[in-house]
């Protein structure tokens, strides 16, 4: 079965007006963002960054640790969430490229190498592994991807077991904390994680408001058709493979700063489970979703903390809760608000993107994934 | 009109950064003051952190409860010198940045004055340096190998000891082919500890299969029908509770009768958490103890025993229930002979000196905690159990590995 | 050697069965479900409760049997049916919220110590000569597999089996000849959820189950799927067993730690090498 037949086969369940009434909201977006509210939100990210950089000087480094660890995710999940999202492909060997990141980082810098400087180079690494595995990977559809990219992680993650002499193998590895002179580790990292988060979310968003995320997203929901458009179907979806892992690595570097010691049995399932949480109850192929997304998986499970035995099934009573209602994750509660006579008549202004049916506009850019499948 | 927020936040950050500078600079630790956190004249605050969840919640529960029995014992009896214990449990699902988070919480968020008698294992690694620059003493983790650090104090033997005594006790009983089954973490490298400072000690003893299985899975038939081919008189385990009962089943299963050791967190010594699934597989099982879960003739266990029995906890009476129950115990003690300066300088000063003066609780072995680097692991000896006729018994008093 | 063998086809039978009923699913309702595994565990608890209260052992048996039906249909009625139209990726991570909760509600119900299911046979074993004894539950487990992979094919030449194929192949114009794609959807989970019973109770009533079971078993069962390509049931139970055999000789000639890594490699190269399944070209009358 080649791509085309499977893209027929699936599309009459929502039908192509759904497809295009998704590209034509995400162009909508984008046009909003180029118009002129552009310095007001300049201005309130700005306002975010410089409260956010305050934190460690007010509040405990409990809160501090939670926060970075939020940020840490939240960076991972943009990578994540290009790849599922925006290029709508389920690939799950990204705890796998998030460990990559760890290892290299806490190894590079016990050999000495500075480790801010281990930061793009865990990256550069993980990009290129990325685009190894996807390149067979990228060839399979929907479920098969999925199986394929899981077994390959996994069998990464089998492997840090194995080099023993250079990982300290099943038993872990301890990492060596940079620190800013005269600050303690914690702060250190947390100002670290902050420029880094800064950095990626500013550069992806650009990058997905642009002429790339609507490449992207065409060749997420028109799939091979796209070829007819010039556009090379296969590159673009190793370049999300690529960025998705650079960003994953470079997330993972700074969360075997965070946590000061690493062993394989961190980046298993337990891992991956919580990053396709992080992705989905942001939204996929939202933009601001990630840390949406992060912020509920980190602080619900401190939250579910006083409920003693009764917290494992809680956490999953609450994940099924919200998939059965907002398929579109957390997000597209916002959305359906925002575009509700109700959110209208609240924020005095005209919807976002004229599209009939709210329900469309929420939905749309999530189901696409399931067109490519 | 757009620039105000802007300003606004730049005024509150420049002051806040004006008052509340300490907290990010590294020369004024907040733990290095002379009064530490979460002590006062009426109350003392510990903390632990526990896998209450997940795969290893056998363990978790029994530990949990032993703490709450002996925080209720103390609180009881007046407290520790007057001093009500405020005892915050946290659960970390077995997850190890979980273990992380709930320490740092404890620490910087509930100000506990020490973490007694935490879990998760493979996790607390990851807090050794957290705990450095707070100077909160770890009193007591369960099983970890010794970081060598000032403010964790290892109180049972580690796994990689009491392997060590089984091996000893092996030679002893003139085994002459070994066998071992270990797990690919933390676990593994305790047994291997073992087998690299014991076996050079025991020259006609060699090891005939050394087996390796993946951590999580219940996958060990393989490494079963390996071992039993090669025939050994002895087999030492280094797996969780579920893979030892499973290894025992299959061992029966397969006809093999020599002995069969694991430690005291695989094997549940004292308790039913291995030897109930495996069933009549576990007769003649030898389990490790680091706590005497076993003598019915102990008045100090007899003693715990009965309060186990009437909190009516989930697992209150297993082996780890006593483990937690004595380092509380332990450290209650430790807290009475610091008198009135409850300084950490103190704490580790009066620590340090158990040298001279152990506590001597009975359930376990004499605490004797002395100087670094050696002297924080304050108890070495380990003793075994055996599992037979329904009941455990002790085979082998605690003693430490030659 | 032959020791290997049958515990190499015996652990291959459970991955087999647990495989056939992902495919199951996968094919009416296309949903990858991770939950099967937990699904089986909690029917076999409920089995080992009823033998644990006295109950006779083959009734424990059926009453096993009907709850992992009735759960595989309760949940395509209450969670999955609505969710289809959002796309794969709600789906696939409803099945995963599914699993922790089921996984959480075994562990708060039944603890979390290991658990075996007492068969009149268990424990017996007969020599099969040269020193070498084979246990009856693992004779149990093998021919319940093989009669198990028979029916369920035999399912799918019936008529209903046939529209089952037929939805498979394209959901809307199996719609447009009149088929009910919701009957079928739950009578594909009611299957996969009697296939999921049958599956942990066999493992149950040879060795030990637990709530850390489901992780390794659900794993193994979707790399037989793979090696049916998701849709051979043929490829699946024959790709189960080999990979059973293979799991018991990596682990006795190469290393234990190894069998879990050589698992998933065989995963990532069938579907690179091989993305319709191992079996792509024997294919008898499949799908």
């Amino acid at each position: 079965m080649s791509d085309s037949t499977e893209v027929l086969a699936s599309a009459p369940t929502t039908g192509p007006a759904a497809v295009a009434a998704g590209i034509r909201a995400n162009a909508g977006a984008a046009d909003e963002g180029g118009r002129g509210s552009g310095l007001r939100k300049g201005i309130v990210a700005i306002v975010a960054l410089v409260v956010l950089f305050a934190v460690p000087f007010v509040a405990n480094s409990y809160l501090v640790f939670v926060l970075s660890l939020t940020l840490v995710y939240a960076i991972s999940t943009v990578g994540f969430n290009l790849l599922v999202g925006w290029s709508g492909q389920i690939g799950l060997a990204h705890a796998a490229l998030f460990a990559l990141g760890a290892y290299g980082s806490a190894i590079s810098v016990q050999h000495g190498v500075p480790f801010l400087i281990t930061i793009p180079l865990a990256g550069v690494a993980a990009a290129l592994l990325a685009v190894i595995i996807g390149f067979p990977a990228v060839r399979l559809k929907g479920f098969f991807l999925a199986i394929a990219t899981l077994a390959l992680g996994m069998a990464i993650v089998e492997l840090l077991v194995f080099a023993r002499p250079i990982t300290g193998g099943g038993a872990g590895m301890n990492v060596d904390v940079w620190t800013l002179p005269g600050i303690t580790g914690s702060a250190s990292t947390y100002f670290v994680i902050l420029v880094v988060a800064a950095l990626t979310f500013f550069l992806t968003r650009r990058a997905l408001l642009g002429r790339f995320g609507r490449t992207l997203q065409a060749v997420r929901d028109l799939g091979p058709l796209t070829g007819s458009l010039g556009v090379s179907v296969l590159r673009y979806r190793l370049v999300a493979f690529g960025l998705s892992g650079f960003i994953a690595a470079v997330a993972g570097t700074l969360y075997s700063q965070l946590q000061t010691f690493i062993f394989p049995a961190m980046f298993h399932m337990n891992l991956l489970v919580p990053m396709l949480v992080m992705v989905f109850v942001g939204g996929a192929g939202s933009l601001w979703g990630p840390l949406v997304g992060a912020a509920f998986a980190v602080v619900i499970i401190e939250f579910f903390q006083d409920l003693g035995d009764q917290q494992a099934i809680a956490y999953g009573l609450v994940l099924m809760v919200v998939i059965a209602l907002l398929p579109g994750g957390l997000t597209s509660l916002f959305r359906t608000v925002r575009d509700s006579r109700f959110g209208t008549a609240l924020l005095r202004r005209k919807p976002a993107t004229p599209v009939p049916g709210t329900e469309g506009t929420a939905a749309a850019p999530e189901t696409a994934a399931k067109e490519d499948a | 009109m757009m620039r105000k927020p802007l300003l606004f936040a730049a005024a509150a950050v420049t002051a806040l950064l004006a008052t509340a500078c300490g907290n990010v600079s590294s020369s004024s630790g907040s733990g290095g003051g002379e009064t530490p956190p979460g002590i006062t004249a009426d109350q003392i605050t510990i903390g632990a952190t526990l896998p209450i969840t997940g795969t290893a919640a056998v363990s978790g529960q029994g530990l949990q409860a032993g703490i709450q029995i002996a925080v209720d014992e103390i609180n009881a009896g007046g407290g520790i010198g007057g001093r009500k214990v405020n005892a915050i449990i946290l659960d970390d699902g077995f997850t190890p940045d979980r273990v992380v988070t709930n320490v740092r919480r404890l620490v910087s968020q509930e100000k506990v004055y020490a973490i007694v008698a935490p879990a998760g294992s493979q996790g607390l690694p990851g807090t050794w340096q957290f705990l450095a620059e707070n100077k909160t003493p770890m009193w007591g983790p369960i099983s970890p190998a010794d970081p060598k650090q000032a403010e964790v104090y290892l109180l049972s033997a580690t796994r990689a000891a009491q392997d060590a005594v089984a091996i000893d006790y092996f030679a002893k009983k003139g085994a002459k082919r070994l066998a071992v089954i270990k797990q690919d973490n933390d676990l593994g490298v305790s047994a291997k500890q073992a087998l690299d400072a014991q076996m050079p000690k025991h020259p006609d003893m060699q090891v005939v299969a050394d087996e390796t299985t993946a951590t999580g899975s219940t996958e060990v038939s393989s490494a079963v029908n390996k071992v039993v081919a090669a025939q050994p008189d002895a087999v030492l385990l280094a797996e969780d509770n579920t893979s030892t009962a499973l290894i025992l089943k299959q061992l029966l299963a397969q006809g093999f009768t020599g002995m069969v050791f694991a430690d005291q967190g695989a094997g549940g010594t004292g308790g039913p958490s291995t030897v109930g699934p495996a069933g009549e597989a576990a007769e003649g099982f030898l389990g490790g103890m680091q706590a005497d879960t076993v003598s019915t003739n102990n008045p100090a266990v007899e003693h715990w025993r009965e309060l186990a029995k009437k909190s009516g906890k989930p697992q209150a009476e297993s082996g780890f229930s006593l483990q937690t129950y004595s380092f509380v115990q332990a450290f209650a003690e430790l807290v009475k002979r610091m008198g009135d300066d409850v300084s950490y300088a103190n704490f580790q000063k009066t620590a340090e000196g158990l040298k001279s003066e152990p506590i001597k609780l009975g359930s376990i072995p004499d605490i004797e905690c002395g100087p670094l680097p050696d002297g924080h692991t304050c108890a070495r000896q380990a003793g075994i159990a055996k599992y037979t006729g329904g009941k455990w018994v002790v085979e082998q008093e605690f003693m430490a590995p030659i | 050697m032959l020791q290997t063998i049958v515990s190499g086809l015996e652990s291959g039978s459970w991955f087999a069965l647990l495989g056939l009923a992902i495919v199951v699913v996968m094919k009416a309702a296309d949903v990858p479900n991770f939950a099967m595994a937990e699904m089986g565990l909690v029917a076999t608890y409920v089995g080992i409760s009823l033998a644990a209260a006295g109950l006779p052992f083959w009734i424990t048996v059926l009453a096993t049997l009907v709850v992992g039906i009735a759960l595989g249909v309760l949940i395509d009625a209450a969670l999955m049916r609505r969710l289809s139209k959002y796309g794969h990726f709600p789906l696939l991570l409803m099945t995963i919220g599914l699993s922790l909760a089921l996984n959480a509600v075994v562990g708060l119900i039944w603890g979390h110590d290991p658990r075996s299911f007492p068969a009149p046979w268990s424990g017996v074993s007969v020599g099969v000569g040269g020193g070498v004894s084979i246990g009856v539950s693992q004779i149990v487990s093998i021919v319940v597999g093989l009669v198990g992979a028979v029916a369920i094919t035999m399912f799918f030449r019936s008529s209903t089996g046939a529209q089952m194929r037929a939805v498979a192949e394209n959901r809307a114009t199996a719609r447009l000849i009149g088929v009910n794609a919701g009957r079928l959807s739950a009578i594909a989970w009611g299957i996969g959820g009697l296939i999921a019973a049958v599956t942990v109770m066999l493992q149950a009533q040879s060795s030990l189950v637990s709530t850390i079971t489901p992780t390794s078993l659900i794993i193994y069962g979707f790399v037989a799927a793979t090696m049916g390509g998701f849709t051979s049931l043929i490829g699946t139970f024959v790709g189960g067993l080999i990979l059973g055999v293979i799991q018991q000789f990596v682990g006795a000639y190469l290393s234990t730690a190894a069998q879990f890594s050589v698992a998933l490699l065989i995963v990532f190269l069938v579907l690179v090498l091989r993305p319709d399944g191992f079996t792509k070209g024997v294919r008898l009358r499949d799908v």
